[in-house]
């Protein structure tokens, strides 16, 4: 028992060595660049804590993963409502893969000036931009998870309910998609964090986006690459928060997986 | 109607219904605008959307600004595949540098690669490379992993029925291994493609560098609307064209894996 | 036509009377998976139908459960035409792990047809269905930690757990190994022996219908139809090495296996009863 958790520390810590290898690397080079373009890493993180310590946390940073969250949560919710009415009722789909592709395919970023114009740099249009983002993949998994559950698993349900659609689909089809629809929802909160920028750097006089754009504009080298780094966090955060539901909800697959293949 | 329907060939059906579907979505749009939920003073018509089409592909401006986003889209996609799918081959076969470079995966695949707008600037400028860079970052990741978990996910079977064959390491990898690897990493091309686009626009939005998403900015901010929405229609047109190209792609190299394993990811 | 084996008749509960199915095929032909198939089963009965690979029998048992409906021809279970699977069927199908569900624990699986009891109820039925395959203490775990046999045994379990009036089994030990299928097989002749269970069972091994069986069906390959009834006299409890040794087992076992393989009936679809001297002389 001794040398396997041995091991298992010696694992972990590896990938923090390299971790540390890279930051130690930035911190040299920055400290060795001359035109003052790249900051070394100790003078971006002592500026990124004193962000962090400032109202900008409360002013900036929060209200950001606020949206982020709302965003995501709000077009996933979306989406899966109704990949599961296009993944199961087929009849619709010769009539609205032609215009859902099309609608998709229109990247998500190219909306925001629009939304600018239309309804101003308000939270409602950013929340709406990100949840948009999230939206589309987290659809079409759903549609193609949906689709892909084994009729073996239908056939019993069908034996084992009393034979209504809706619990068949809430019973069986919607935890067999369950992966597949994770899979979406990784890639939606990707589109998300994206957007979530996008929409602070584009049009906004405020936020953590507007921060990071003015500081590169006046040449504030260390406040930009501060700024970066919070962004960076947040986006681990969120990543980090959903990876976490993700294993709690996914552990029969994670395992059925391990042991199969 | 499902009767007549089903006398057409299938075929002709499809492409009739497919049509019925984008026509009510010009139709939705325009009642839209008809009731005011879209207003007319700002949304143009159709007929209007199609003309700035004409226009600003006839004086060049569209089509520069299409030929900038697909390269950059290309070279993008170019250096993230090139840096990606070694990488992730790597990860995927040796344990040891999987171990190694994992926490290091972990922290930087979640920064949203626009955070990295104002550093691409400071390092490359406004133009195009600043966009291939970011296009770039963006798409190493669900390249890197897809290889990964392509590599991972090979039958230990074949691997041990090519050993049984008397194929040393290196025929292994070649000949067993990323064979079966390409699936994957072809489904992680499509998904890189898309993000791709994303970023680009996104990019070109916030740093005004030749694009479609400059010209998008550029023509809201001289009033031309009806430019506006002719490149919101473009660039559903292109990423319309890469998703086909790519599905197609990645039905004929992944059909026979589709076929003869029962869960797919 | 057919003999009646036992003295006292027991009511028919399940009957199939002509079924015939016939689908579009991937090319667009018309396949005519099921010919003509007509049969009964009586309250308590064990039945078999045994079949050549490829007969159809998945169809036929298909289409018995209400999953398809077939083309031509009715079932019949207790005295209503069969339109979807009525409550009173327990299907335990032969790819355990398509039918259990991979994301709920064996507990769950077994209680998965027993949604509309209180928790109590549900937790007692489970218990008793685990506890009649002898499946005890992998409550929790989930089916793919589980052995096939044991997978198989859960679904069973789940079967069984809804007190079925009549058990459906499609070729339920066919994705075992030897040993755990011949544990299997006496396991459920005990279980459906206890419990005065119909069972209705679908299998392309003549041994195990025989061994199992009350009435064997025997059916020609595609477009199937039943080629010929036989009527096991067999003394129950049934036993691996002394029933399998009888001289009348062997009989049985010829007489099915020359149907299959040298299908003279094959252009009439009649059964055929053999009758009981002829087999036992």
């Amino acid at each position: 028992m001794k040398a396997p958790t041995f091991r298992s520390v010696t694992h972990r810590s590896v990938g923090w060595i390299f971790v540390l290898v890279l930051m130690g690397l930035w911190e040299i080079a920055g400290r060795r660049d001359a035109s003052g373009l790249f900051p070394p890493l100790s003078e971006v993180l002592t500026e990124t804590l004193e962000v962090l310590r400032s109202d900008a946390l409360t002013n900036d940073i929060l209200p950001s993963v606020a949206r982020a969250l709302a965003g995501f949560v709000l077009g996933s919710a979306a989406g899966i409502a109704l990949g599961v009415v296009l993944g199961w009722w087929r009849a619709l789909e010769p009539w609205t893969t032609a215009p859902l592709e099309f609608l998709r395919a229109v990247p998500v970023p190219a909306l925001v000036p629009l939304a600018v114009a239309l309804y101003g740099s308000t939270d409602p249009m950013k929340v709406g931009i990100i949840a948009l983002g999230a939206f589309w993949p987290v659809l079409l998994n759903t549609v193609d998870g949906i689709r892909r559950v084994d009729p073996g698993y239908i056939e019993s349900a069908r034996v084992y309910t009393s034979g209504s659609s809706f619990s068949i689909l809430r019973r069986v089809v919607l935890p067999a998609a369950t992966p597949q629809i994770t899979t979406g929802l990784r890639i939606g909160l990707a589109i998300s964090l994206i957007l979530m920028v996008v929409s602070e750097m584009f049009g906004a006089s405020s936020g953590l986006g507007y921060l990071v754009l003015q500081s590169q504009r006046l040449y504030a080298m260390t406040s930009m690459y501060a700024g970066v780094v919070i962004l960076a966090l947040v986006g681990l955060l969120l990543t980090a928060l959903f990876s976490a539901v993700e294993k709690r909800a996914m552990s029969w697959f994670d395992g059925m997986k391990g042991r199969t293949s | 109607m499902p009767s007549l329907l089903t006398d057409i060939p299938r075929p002709v059906r499809r492409t009739l219904q497919a049509c019925a579907g984008l026509a009510t979505l010009v139709l939705l749009f325009e009642g839209m605008r008809a009731v005011g939920l879209l207003p007319t003073t700002s949304v143009p018509s159709t007929g209007e959307i199609l003309g700035a089409l004409r226009t600003s592909v006839v004086d060049g401006d569209m089509v520069s600004a299409i030929g900038y986003t697909v390269l950059a889209w290309l070279l993008g996609l170019l250096v993230a595949t090139a840096i990606g799918i070694p990488s992730g081959i790597a990860v995927g076969l040796s344990r040891w540098a999987d171990r190694a470079t994992r926490s290091a995966v972990e922290i930087l695949r979640p920064v949203p690669a626009v955070a990295l707008v104002p550093v691409a600037i400071v390092l490359f400028g406004i133009e195009v490379p600043m966009q291939v860079f970011l296009i770039a970052i963006a798409c190493v990741w669900p390249l890197l992993l897809g290889a990964r978990g392509g590599v991972r996910a090979v039958d230990p079977l074949q691997v041990d029925t090519a050993r049984s064959f008397g194929l040393g390491q290196l025929a292994i990898i070649r000949r067993v291994v990323l064979p079966a690897t390409v699936p994957a990493m072809v489904t992680a091309l499509r998904l890189s493609a898309s993000l791709g686009v994303v970023v680009a626009v996104g990019a070109q939005l916030i740093s005004g560098s030749p694009g479609l998403g400059s010209l998008l900015v550029s023509s809201q901010n001289a009033g031309k609307n009806d430019v506006v929405w002719a490149c919101l229609l473009v660039t559903g047109a292109l990423g319309v064209v890469i998703n086909l190209l790519l599905a197609s792609a990645e039905r004929g190299i992944a059909g026979w894996q589709a076929l003869s394993t029962e869960g797919r990811r | 036509m057919t003999i009646s084996t036992t003295t006292s008749p027991a009511p028919v509960l399940l009957s199939a009377d002509g079924i015939g199915k016939t689908y579009v095929g991937e090319k667009g032909a018309q396949v005519e998976a099921i010919g003509d198939v007509s049969f009964t089963v009586a309250e308590g009965e064990f039945v078999a139908i045994v079949g050549p690979s490829g007969c159809g029998k998945t169809t036929l048992l298909r289409t018995i459960a209400g999953l398809l409906k077939p083309s031509r021809g009715e079932i019949r279970f207790d005295d209503k035409a069969v339109r979807r699977v009525p409550d009173g069927f327990g299907i335990v199908f032969q790819e355990y792990n398509r039918s259990l569900f991979p994301w709920l624990t064996v507990r769950k699986n077994v209680e998965f047809g027993l949604k509309d009891l209180p928790r109590q109820l549900r937790t007692e039925r489970a218990a008793e269905a685990l506890a009649r395959v002898h499946l005890a203490g992998v409550e929790d775990q989930y089916p793919w930690q589980l052995s096939g046999g044991m997978q198989q045994r859960v679904a069973i379990a789940r079967a069984l757990a809804t007190h079925p009036r009549v058990l459906l089994m499609d070729e339920p030990f066919a994705s075992v190994d030897a040993q755990t299928r011949i544990n299997l097989e006496l396991m459920t002749a005990e279980i459906s022996a206890e419990l005065g269970l119909t069972t209705l069972l679908i299998t392309h091994d003549i041994d195990e219908a025989i061994f199992l069986a009350d009435r064997v069906f025997v059916l020609s390959a595609r477009p199937s139809h039943v080629l010929m009834e036989v009527a096991v006299d067999l003394p129950r409890p049934r036993d691996e090495l002394a029933t399998k040794a009888d001289p009348r087992f062997l009989d049985y076992r010829r007489t099915v296996y020359d149907a299959i393989v040298h299908p003279t009936t094959d252009t009439t679809p009649i059964a055929t009863t053999i009758p009981r001297a002829e087999v036992l002389t």
